[in-house]
């Protein structure tokens, strides 16, 4: 101000504040009050630029403003497996592109979306709160009543909640303001738990659309065990055989034992003719020959060849059996693929983590009044010293 | 310095000084059409080459940034910094190519200053009006918010006066001006947020490269331009207090000249 002063004295005859000394000293007698209105009259401008709207910054800042309290929290959004890939020098490598900590500003966007508004407002009613006769006049939610529309409340209340996330970190932010302590500590904590709500549901949907073909394929393969197992059970109950590896073992050795009976009746026979050619034993063991001769060949038939037979039940016998391993061993694999989705299900999950819980403050951290009365001043002061030089400025061009 | 004349009225002096910035608008435009025959529209469309150059090398390289369309990108960026830069690239020595011209008894160096501005603000205007066909042509979509982007341009234009009268007073004042003023241009290619965006940063230091007035007009712009496609960080408040303490800071050093000059004179 002080060049003001000093060019306003050289050039031109524009009375300034600094010129307020020089009356002073020469005249001494009026009261304080009348030197203020003489000064006042002297320099309209300052006083209507610098002076009342100094006294209304005063009074709004220092009295009126309401107190804004602020409630904080910090969280991270982790997956086990994304490692951390953001630093300033890969940020500058692909300006811009890189989408790294995509989880946390899903997060934010949720926070600061209508969505999440509109629940905190459903259990909290913003209206009332933001919008209370006690928050001063300017900051208050819908002053003059004329737009508490649902827009109008989204946009305020953007306003009052902020996500930062750090890229470096990945450390998300949350903080709200209000005018009450609760208010705000209540709209953090319902934002935070809202959002670990929509982690969950991420999680939910991305569980289900990775399990939901490897189940598929599990039922299948569990089902079609099943029938092959049924398939193979009811052919054993229909053809009355257990094992027919170990039943035609057991018919072979029958056949083995009627064999070596056969051989040793044979050798009997043998001997009667030689020794004995007339003995009536011959033709009953030539009839027991016979017998024996008759009941291998009737249990070789039920071992092989024939309709009956236990290789021609065996063929299919193995075929079902082949069936039902195959199936067993593709539910196997099913139920290992499965596990492996599930694995992978695990290393994809989400985490919100709280970090920092939300406080309740319990005194108001903003506005910051006397800054903010300093800033009006500064302000106001340049403000001043601008239209003061260009008024000068004009005033130069004299006849 | 003649001696003070109180009959004068501000309206009066108001007129001569608009009739004097108004002849040396005119007599500027004809210096330079006269000098070379298209001088003047040269000027006009020195920053537009500038401008197109760099659009066509950007959508030649790299089609998108994040995503957001590159011609769009850089069109925002270079013209907030071309339009704080040419006018303090134009109005360095305006003071000292017009010297004569300070004998007349009306003529005063701040209407110098205003009236090559003026100049400079439309040639500047005109470039930034190179959106107009690009967005025509459907390079660009139509600016999501308008008048966020005439606001930002405005609040460029007045950053880029304030900056204008600073560096010509420098220049003026300083034996070392004509250095000073490179190095404040030079600076500005990097003070104004043409490369990136507040977002891309982290945000600890976000904070300091938002004390930039200008970070502020571009991500205003880049706002209107784009809207939910981009976050951006600006404060309007802050933008137009910085403004203002630049201008006032202008206008004393603009009076610190007049008064050096006057005391030329007399020696």
């Amino acid at each position: 101000m002080n060049d003001i002063a000093k060019i306003t004295k050289s050039d031109v005859n524009v009375p300034l504040p600094g010129g307020k000394r020089k009356k002073n000293r020469s005249r001494v007698s009026p009261s304080f009050l009348q030197k203020m209105i003489a000064y006042a009259r002297g320099h309209k401008l300052f006083m209507v630029m610098v002076v009342v709207p100094s006294a209304l910054s005063v009074l709004y800042f220092g009295l009126i403003e309401s107190d804004i309290y602020v409630s904080e929290c910090r969280f991270v959004v982790r997956q086990p497996e994304r490692k951390n890939l953001s630093s300033l020098g890969s940020l500058l490598q692909n300006i811009g592109i890189s989408s790294v900590r995509e989880e946390a500003f899903t997060v934010r966007e949720y926070v600061l979306s209508r969505d999440a508004l509109k629940i905190i407002d459903e259990n909290l009613n913003l209206r009332k709160a933001f919008g209370s006769s006690k928050v001063d006049i300017i900051n208050r939610f819908d002053p003059l009543g004329i737009d508490d529309s649902f827009e109008a409340l989204y946009k305020y209340f953007l306003g009052q909640v902020t996500v930062d996330v750090d890229l470096t970190s990945s450390i998300a932010t949350l903080t709200a303001k209000a005018y009450a302590p609760n208010d705000a500590f209540n709209i953090n904590e319902g934002l935070l738990f809202m959002s670990e709500g929509l982690i969950n549901k991420l999680n939910d949907r991305a569980r289900k659309d990775m399990l939901s073909i490897a189940l598929k394929d599990v039922e299948d393969a569990e089902a079609e065990a099943k029938n092959r197992a049924m398939a193979l059970s009811i052919y054993q109950d229909k053809e009355i055989l257990f094992d027919p590896a170990q039943q035609s073992t057991m018919q072979l050795q029958q056949v083995d034992r009627l064999q070596t009976e056969l051989i040793a009746v044979r050798g009997q026979i043998a001997q009667y003719r030689e020794f004995a050619a007339a003995s009536s034993q011959i033709r009953a063991l030539e009839k027991r020959a016979s017998e024996l001769r008759k009941e291998i060949n009737a249990e070789m038939a039920k071992v092989a060849g024939g309709s009956e037979s236990m290789s021609q039940k065996l063929i299919e016998y193995e075929r079902l059996k082949l069936d039902r391993e195959f199936s067993e061993q593709k539910l196997a694999a099913a139920l290992t693929s499965l596990e492996q989705a599930r694995a992978e299900v695990q290393r994809q999950q989400l985490y919100l983590e709280r970090i920092v819980m939300p406080n309740t403050p319990d005194s108001a951290i903003y506005p910051r009044r006397f800054l903010n009365i300093l800033a009006a001043f500064g302000m106001l002061f340049i403000v001043y010293g601008v239209v003061k030089i260009l008024l000068i400025g004009v005033l130069e061009h004299h006849e | 310095m003649p001696e003070t004349t109180q009959q004068t009225t501000f309206s009066r002096a108001f007129q001569i000084q608009m009739r004097v910035v108004s002849a040396l608008l005119r007599r500027e435009l004809i210096a330079l059409s006269g000098k070379k025959g298209i001088g003047f529209l040269l000027m006009l469309v020195e920053p537009l080459i500038f401008v197109s150059a760099i659009c066509v090398f950007f959508y030649l390289t790299r089609r998108t940034v994040g995503n957001v369309p590159v011609v769009a990108f850089a069109m925002s960026g270079y013209c907030v910094m071309w339009g704080c830069r040419f006018q303090m690239m134009k109005m360095m020595n305006v003071v000292a190519a017009n010297r004569s011209l300070l004998y007349h008894r009306y003529v005063k160096i701040f209407d110098l200053m205003l009236g090559r501005s003026i100049l400079q603000i439309c040639s500047t205007s005109i470039s930034f009006l190179m959106f107009a066909p690009i967005i025509y042509i459907g390079l660009v979509d139509f600016p999501v918010k308008p008048y966020l982007v005439v606001f930002s341009w405005l609040a460029v234009l007045w950053y880029g006066w304030s900056l204008g009268l600073i560096t010509s007073s420098i220049y003026g004042l300083v034996k070392m001006g004509e250095k000073i003023c490179i190095v404040i241009m030079v600076l500005h290619i990097w003070i104004t947020g043409a490369f990136m965006m507040v977002e891309w940063l982290p945000p600890d230091y976000r904070g300091y490269y938002l004390l930039f007035p200008m970070v502020h007009a571009t991500e205003m712009m880049r706002d209107g331009l784009f809207g939910n496609r981009v976050t951006a960080h600006y404060s309007v408040l802050y933008m137009v207090c910085a403004n203002m303490v630049l201008t006032y800071l202008g206008l004393v050093l603009v009076r610190k000249l007049s008064q050096r000059g006057a005391m030329d004179d007399s020696d």
